[in-house]
């Protein structure tokens, strides 16, 4: 059994955790940000407030 | 009915033409090198990093035959050891960004994390470019010298 102690990594925004940063792919990012923040802040996801479209 | 969405951006991440007000300002794909160096995945390290230092890079792309992008070798991944092979030097599956995306918002990110370079694709994978830092923040600022 591994004893060791895991540092882990929070989204800035959203605050989820995550493995690396998902702009820069860095284990130390100090602005880590997830996937989900990412792709929704430069406009890769549209958020569907309703899945009808409305 | 459904009302498929997605297909806009999907649109515009294969790089075809808008219209509208925003289709005026540069954004990745506009602004992304598209001579940047690639190399496959079982070359030697030493081979590729002399021949992107020739053609005046810093950087290289690794792609697949169809130029899907597996991974990135930025300046410190070149200074590894000659006889690795890429795929031992690369920094595997990069973040990619879409070539719609506002060069603004690309140009705040790269300067926020430091990053020097990113790979802009299509929504499968395909290299588009490579988007500089330095690109980024000069079109970010001066819109006009994009395109």
């Amino acid at each position: 059994m591994n004893d060791e102690p895991t540092t882990s990594m929070r989204c800035s925004r959203c605050d989820e955790e995550v493995d690396c940063c998902s702009f820069c792919d860095e284990t130390d990012c100090p602005n880590a940000i997830c996937y989900r923040c990412t792709s929704v802040a430069v406009g890769q996801i549209v958020l569907h407030p309703q899945p009808h479209g409305g | 009915m459904y009302d498929y969405v997605d297909g806009n951006l999907d649109w515009m991440a294969a790089g075809l033409p808008t219209e509208g007000t925003n289709a005026r300002r540069p954004r990745a794909g506009d602004v992304a090198r598209k001579d940047v160096p690639v190399s496959r995945l079982d070359e030697r390290l030493g081979i590729v990093r002399d021949r992107v230092r020739a053609s005046g890079w810093d950087a290289c792309v690794v792609v697949n035959d169809e130029r899907v992008v597996l991974g990135l070798l930025r300046a410190k991944e070149l200074g590894k050891d000659a006889e690795l092979r890429i795929d031992q030097a690369m920094r595997p599956g990069p973040s990619t960004f879409r070539p719609f995306v506002s060069i603004e918002d690309m140009a705040a990110f790269m300067v926020e994390h430091d990053v020097e370079s990113s790979p802009v694709t299509t929504s499968d994978g395909r290299l588009v470019g490579l988007l500089l830092r330095n690109d980024a923040a000069k079109a970010a600022l001066d819109p006009g010298s994009a395109r």
